[in-house]
């Protein structure tokens, strides 16, 4: 009652962080980002594996010795630096795969999704000089979500404990995994956006012709937008400004679908123009851990609904069809 | 139900100091994921990075590295720039099947196949160093002795590319050239007609790769030796 104004604003922060970092959640969302991200670290692998000799071999084309040379007067290290033998890189290549697809299906995800995330690391590691944005953002997630209990929704976990885990209101590490997820995407995003305005392109509005007139990246000719420079200068400094403000404007509830809305254009755009499908995809999905779990839970029931009518539903739909 | 009461008050008990050790660790998280991108974006001319930016980046160093968030967040920034291949030209064969390229989309299918080959050309022209120092860097023993690194680190590179390259073309000899790929400007697309893939807007870089010899820098207290150049 007495306590000094400094102490309870104190206690105010404080409350509010343990709010912001800690308070139980369930694990929707973090269910949803769980098997987007196990079935894309299945793919990474699988795609390595198509070369595997020419990538991880003896002969690769950067061999393991070059790596781990290049690499050493830095702290980086994975055991792929060991060996090369054509048989142990294959297995190593199937485990991963395994582990991935297990966490996609959420079967023992206490482990599965660590590991999956540790072989991701250690391919990571190896792989030096073929990594872009994918690896990033798919290891980014891995990382955070060995941190959450994502396996208590939409996995065989679940459905092994009779249905226990997912009536559980959630924990705390739900939470934690969440935010470390939005408080990395905003980093993302801020330094994205600040790295734009070291460059003239960005200030005078043609940076998006150039990512279009890119033939190397493009997937889909949108050149013709050239011939409208007004859009092609709007569309560069929305992006700009977007991603400059993303870190802001994504927490208040009010502006965060458009900021999320905004996301999902500028990834798709990137998805289907700059033949960047898998990254585009990892990011749209990473955006999702701003959903709130409870919005997750009530879009998916109404997708199940949707898809397979209960017995109300499809009472309720034949009074319809009778009036 | 006493037990119970008991057990929840150690919980209540214990939640602010379990949350004051996790709101360290997460504070110490988060300052590893801004060092790289501070560092990187607060770089010049002149410095590598803003003097705090580098203190912390060193800090974290084993953290970030090992665990791959040693990223700097420049998608398409500071600006969209040219892009760069590899060429493979064979010199013993018909010279109209005698050049490949990486990346190249008929070959390197899936899309993220393509996209690893293509990450590698500009790995590979990104570590690109001349074969000799500038004047200005043979004249100062700190930039001449970190061209001479630089230098070093691009030659193991291209020495296991090549192995690569030595093998797949069963020791037949060739010519590795960095192919850059710069962007046309609206009026050159649309006013010269110029297609995108025009032949003739592929550009070889010059210093792909020096003749085989001995190069010995002024001052340089070692000589990098060229070693499997087949031009």
């Amino acid at each position: 009652m007495n306590e000094p104004l400094w102490r309870r604003r104190v206690t105010g922060v404080w409350q509010a962080w343990s709010e912001f970092w800690f308070a139980p959640a369930m694990a929707d969302t973090l269910a949803v980002l769980r098997i987007g991200t196990g079935l894309m670290l299945a793919y990474m692998h699988l795609i390595w594996w198509m070369r595997i000799d020419a990538w991880m071999g003896a002969t690769s084309w950067l061999d393991r010795h070059t790596i781990a040379q290049f690499h050493s007067q830095e702290y980086k290290w994975s055991w792929l630096w060991w060996f090369d033998h054509p048989i142990g890189i294959r297995v190593h290549q199937m485990v991963a795969i395994a582990l991935s697809l297990m966490m996609a299906i959420g079967w023992k995800t206490r482990w599965s999704v660590p590991l999956s995330w540790w072989m991701g690391l250690m391919v990571a590691h190896r792989m030096t000089g073929m990594l872009f944005g994918l690896d990033q953002i798919v290891i980014l997630l891995a990382a955070y979500l060995s941190v959450g209990r994502s396996g208590d929704r939409w996995s065989i976990d679940s459905r092994q404990s009779g249905g226990s885990l997912e009536s559980e209101p959630g924990g705390s590490w739900n939470r934690i995994a969440t935010r470390l997820i939005q408080t990395h995407l905003c980093v993302i995003y801020l330094f994205g956006g600040l790295g734009k305005l070291r460059g003239g392109m960005w200030w005078d509005g043609s940076a998006a012709w150039y990512a279009l007139a890119s033939y190397e990246y493009q997937s889909l000719d949108l050149t013709w937008l050239g011939r409208y420079p007004m859009m092609v200068s709007l569309a560069t400094h929305a992006t700009l400004f977007w991603e400059l403000f993303y870190c802001a404007l994504v927490w208040p509830r009010s502006t965060r679908p458009w900021v999320l809305s905004m996301a999902m254009a500028v990834h798709a755009g990137i998805a289907i123009a700059l033949g960047m499908v898998t990254f585009g995809v990892m990011m749209m999905l990473a955006n999702l851990a701003f959903i709130e779990p409870e919005v997750m839970r009530r879009i998916f029931r109404g997708v199940r609904r949707w898809l397979a009518p209960g017995p109300s539903d499809t009472a309720t739909q034949s009074a319809q069809v009778r009036r | 139900m006493a037990a119970d009461r008991g057990k929840g008050n150690r919980q209540q008990s214990a939640a602010p100091l379990v949350h004051g050790i996790l709101s360290l660790l997460i504070a110490l998280h988060l300052a590893g994921i801004v060092a790289e991108p501070l560092r990187f974006f607060s770089r010049s001319p002149v410095l590598e990075g803003a003097p705090y930016a580098l203190s912390l980046r060193r800090w974290v160093a084993p953290y970030v590295e090992f665990f791959y968030w040693d990223h700097g967040y420049f998608f398409f920034a500071p600006n969209p720039g040219p892009n760069h291949l590899l060429e493979v030209t064979r010199l013993d064969s018909d010279p109209s099947e005698a050049s490949s390229r990486w990346p190249d989309r008929q070959r390197h299918w899936p899309r993220l196949d393509y996209h690893r080959h293509f990450m590698l050309a500009e790995f590979y022209h990104g570590l690109a160093v001349a074969p000799q120092p500038d004047p200005q860097e043979a004249q100062r023993p700190d930039l001449l002795a970190r061209w001479e690194a630089d230098r070093q680190r691009f030659l193991a590179i291209d020495r296991s590319i090549r192995r690569h390259l030595d093998e797949e073309l069963e020791g037949r000899s060739y010519r590795l050239d960095r192919i850059e790929h710069p962007l046309p400007d609206p009026d050159q697309f649309f006013g010269d007609r110029l297609r995108l893939d025009d032949p003739r807007s592929y550009q070889v870089l010059p210093d792909a790769m020096a003749p085989a010899t001995t190069l010995v820098a002024p001052g340089s207290p070692s000589s990098p030796v060229m070693e499997g150049a087949k031009r």
